[in-house]
């Protein structure tokens, strides 16, 4: 479990280092060339950093070949996932914060080897990218929506439940505090919970409720502080403890619900990520054909 | 209810229904105008070589002309900098995309790399100054090949001509530069005349080009009727250019006399003036030829047939009235001005024929010269005052018109002659005064003269007097006023006749006798007068005494004892 742990935390650090670099990169990139970035299309083709930062040019094609590595290294989240490959090789959830990194920064490098010069077929594949790549960020939302455990396999009801109960335990015991306050709590955290909305209505709904509790948590501390007269340490371990206790209560009540959204988000974000990557070859394949094959 | 896969086939056929479509634009962009035919999945490898990017041969399979320079070796494009197309000429930007770039701006274009150095003026025009479709040659051949004459920059040529109208109209070498630089049309600095079968010397280096070459009208070319004719010109003989003044009289061969330097210096000079209009005689064979022929005067239309072309007229047109005009000739010679050729005889066929002492007057004394300068030639009056002065300041009309006399000729004649002022033809017997004696012969003068000093009136004619001493001076100092010859007259006056005559002073009438009161006798017969009438001074006024003398002896006797 330690081992376990400190790889995690490696992986973390590795990760970490991964976006500095890329940022770096990037960034400065993007200040070297802003001037050309900002150019119109029209007179780009005069400017002195024309045949480097254009997307045929050397530093423009290396990076739409960066980017382009960085996207088809997103797939091997999934088929680490389904086991197709570097099965048992380090955590899922390592494999997903690559996938993630990936999903990123391949985008704002494959932005800047476009130079924003989207024209023809390979402009779907660029807005498929960027749809991709956006709803990523709302998959990974309602994937958080999913209890999972260390490994990041789904925890099943029965589980939760009973973790759901630990915690609910624990609380009572520790601080004296009855279920109907726990739970008017829960309802301030979380917000009202209706399990029999459609998944669209329920998706809206925590969105809200998590949106608003940034709001609501400063409302929430002065309850507690009023009401069972907690130190502000005190406070902060059981406010720590009712989040948990109302996310798992939420994740309970609404199970069907996000893992049906959840669903719904892969039919969204694959065939877009098809797209993308089925004229992203097309592109690379005619581009080489052409000749255009950077340095090589 | 919609199952998972049904959603992704959904929209993976909504994009491909849209790639479908946009199947055609797997380019990166559309491309410009002039490549729009090349739009579209199959023409890609029109420009595109599999493998090998954008090659310059794919583009020159289209452009042939360029494809021909380049083989050529002409022009910008055979240069191996710019043998690759795609770094100026980017597309798929845009269909208004310019292809052409000037990579340093097209007012900084070296167009030396062109293989034609702009210099001269040509480096202050704008490209499409030239670059236009009237100075293109072979349109025919840009047309085919779809280029817009107004776009392009192919199609002229090194010549000069291929742009700039033949001013000459092919009278001279179409490569303009042998004579013009690039700079200016005008001046031609680079042209020498002496290349051409005409050497210019002398007056000709600097006479201006259209002198000879005259312009001649075309009016086939609505900008420029007219050019400069250089060929064709004759110029075997002076006379091609030139105007014979002398209208063939001298023959055809200018240079006998003349050289190229100057028509009015006489190049040879043993020219003979005889042979011309106008023989040189006398003081005309003495002046220098530029005297005449002046360097501010036309050799072209000389007229001497009047002296006044050359020379002034000194009278100032005092005989233009003549028949002759003031014509020199009528009283010079070409022997000289002076002397005058005018005889008495023309004199006097004029309005004032000389006579008497008129004709022994030297011209200048009644024709002098004026403060001005000028011979004073026509007067206003030939009456004698208009030269002479009247001495009696009109005395004479006075005397006339007193004495109610008429006279219709110059009053002067009244008494003077031509032949001298003092032959007076005046009879004195007219006036009460009768000359006789030394007064006949005495000058009018003498008597009339005016006692006053008066500038105008020198002479009088009128004088009222008729006693001796009025006119005479009494040199007996006033001894004989008190003679009472006769009681009538003033004793204030002597009678002078008493002992004098008007023939002379001798006292011829006087008788020592009867006239006085001592009667000579014996040896006082003998006596002369200043004997006994000896000089005196009184009072510084010096006289012989005549009178009053003691008559006693001892008066004159004792005293001359008392002497001795």
């Amino acid at each position: 479990m330690a081992s376990s742990n400190s790889t995690l935390s490696m992986n973390r650090i590795v990760l970490f280092a991964l976006y500095i670099i890329a940022i770096t990169i990037l960034v400065y990139y993007i200040y070297d060339g802003y001037d050309y970035y900002i150019t119109p299309f029209m007179e780009r083709p005069h400017h002195p950093d024309h045949q480097n930062l254009k997307p045929g040019g050397i530093r423009g094609h290396g990076l739409g070949i960066i980017g382009t590595i960085m996207m088809l290294t997103i797939l091997v989240y999934s088929m680490r996932k389904r086991n197709i490959i570097f099965s048992g090789i380090g955590q899922l959830g390592s494999w997903l914060d690559l996938h993630i990194f990936m999903g990123i920064m391949g985008p704002l490098f494959v932005i800047l080897h476009t130079s924003l010069k989207l024209n023809g077929i390979v402009a779907i594949s660029f807005w498929s990218m960027i749809l991709v790549s956006l709803s990523g960020f709302l998959g990974r939302y309602l994937y958080l929506q999913i209890p999972r455990n260390i490994s990041g396999h789904e925890i099943d009801l029965q589980e939760l439940e009973s973790t759901n109960e630990n915690i609910l335990k624990e609380i009572e015991g520790k601080y004296d505090i009855e279920r109907s306050f726990i739970s008017e709590m829960e309802t301030l955290i979380v917000g009202k919970l209706y399990p029999d909305k459609s998944e669209f209505a329920t998706f809206f709904s925590f969105l809200k409720a998590d949106i608003f509790r940034l709001f609501r948590i400063r409302n929430i501390r002065k309850i507690l502080r009023r009401s069972k007269g907690l130190s502000k340490k005190q406070i902060g371990i059981l406010l720590g403890m009712m989040k948990k206790k109302a996310f798992l209560h939420r994740r309970l009540i609404l199970w069907n619900n996000i893992h049906r959204l959840f669903h719904y988000w892969h039919v969204f974000h694959r065939p877009f990520a098809l797209i993308m990557y089925l004229i992203m070859v097309i592109h690379v394949v005619l581009t080489v054909i052409l000749g255009y094959t950077w340095i090589f | 209810m919609i199952s998972k896969q049904m959603i992704m086939y959904l929209i993976i056929g909504f994009y491909l229904i849209g790639a479908v479509s946009v199947l055609a634009q797997l380019s990166p962009g559309d491309l410009s105008n002039p490549h729009l035919h090349l739009e579209g999945l199959k023409n890609c490898t029109k420009c595109h070589e599999i493998g090998e990017k954008v090659q310059p041969g794919k583009c020159l399979d289209c452009h042939t002309l360029l494809k021909t320079r380049i083989q050529e070796n002409l022009g910008l494009h055979a240069r191996n900098e710019f043998k690759n197309c795609v770094e100026c000429h980017s597309d798929h930007q845009g269909r208004d995309f310019d292809l052409i770039w000037w990579k340093e701006g097209i007012n900084k274009f070296d167009h030396s790399k062109t293989g034609y150095s702009l210099e001269g003026k040509h480096q202050l025009l704008k490209c499409r100054e030239c670059h236009k479709s009237d100075n293109i040659i072979e349109k025919q051949k840009y047309i085919s090949k779809n280029k817009d004459l107004n776009r392009t920059y192919l199609g002229l040529d090194k010549g000069c001509l291929s742009c700039h109208r033949d001013e000459h109209r092919g009278q001279l070498s179409r490569n303009c530069v042998k004579c013009h630089d690039l700079n200016a049309w005008k001046p031609a600095p680079l042209f020498d005349h002496n290349q051409t079968s005409f050497s210019l010397t002398g007056k000709h280096l600097s006479v201006d080009c259209i002198y000879c070459h005259k312009r001649v009208e075309e009016k086939t070319d609505a900008k420029d009727q007219s050019y400069l004719k250089f060929k064709g010109l004759k110029f075997s003989t002076c006379s091609d250019c030139h105007l014979d003044p002398h209208q063939g009289r001298l023959g055809s061969y200018c240079k006998k006399c003349h050289s190229v330097n100057s028509w009015k210096g006489i190049a040879n000079q043993d020219f003979d003036h005889n042979q011309t209009r106008f023989p040189l005689v006398g003081m005309h064979q003495k002046v220098n030829c530029n005297e005449c022929h002046r360097s501010n005067r036309s050799l072209k239309n000389l007229i001497f047939n009047r002296c006044s072309y050359c020379h002034e007229d000194y009278h100032r047109g005092q005989f233009s009235h003549r028949q002759q005009k003031g014509d020199c000739k009528e009283c010079h010679s070409e022997e000289g001005f002076l002397p005058s050729t005018f005889s008495v005889e023309q004199h006097n066929v004029g309005t004032y024929p000389l006579q008497g002492a008129h004709l022994a007057v030297p011209c200048n004394l009644c024709h002098p010269k004026s403060n001005d300068g000028m011979i004073k030639f026509r007067f206003s009056s030939t009456h004698c005052q208009t030269c002479h002065r009247d001495p009696h300041n009109k005395g004479a009309d006075l005397y006339l018109s007193a004495y109610n006399i008429s006279y219709k000729n110059d009053i002067c004649q009244y008494c003077h002659t031509f032949d001298s002022w003092s032959k007076i033809t005046f009879d004195h017997l007219k006036t009460n005064f009768k000359l006789t004696g030394k007064h006949e012969s005495i000058s009018c003068k003498s008597c009339h003269k005016n006692d006053v000093p008066d500038p105008d009136v020198s002479v009088i004619l009128k004088l009222n007097k008729t006693k001796c001493q009025e006119c005479h001076h009494d040199i007996h100092a006033g001894q004989f006023k008190s003679l009472k010859s006769d009681e009538s007259e003033s004793v204030n006056f002597v009678k002078c006749d008493k002992c004098h005559t008007t023939i002379n002073w001798r006292a011829s009438k006087f008788d020592h006798d009867t006239h006085s009161d001592f009667k000579l006798e014996g040896a006082h017969r003998h006596l002369k007068c200043e004997q006994c009438h000896m000089t005196v001074n009184e009072n510084g006024v010096i006289f012989v005494r005549y009178k009053p003398i003691n008559s006693s002896c001892s008066s004159c006797h004792v005293k001359r004892k008392m002497d001795q």
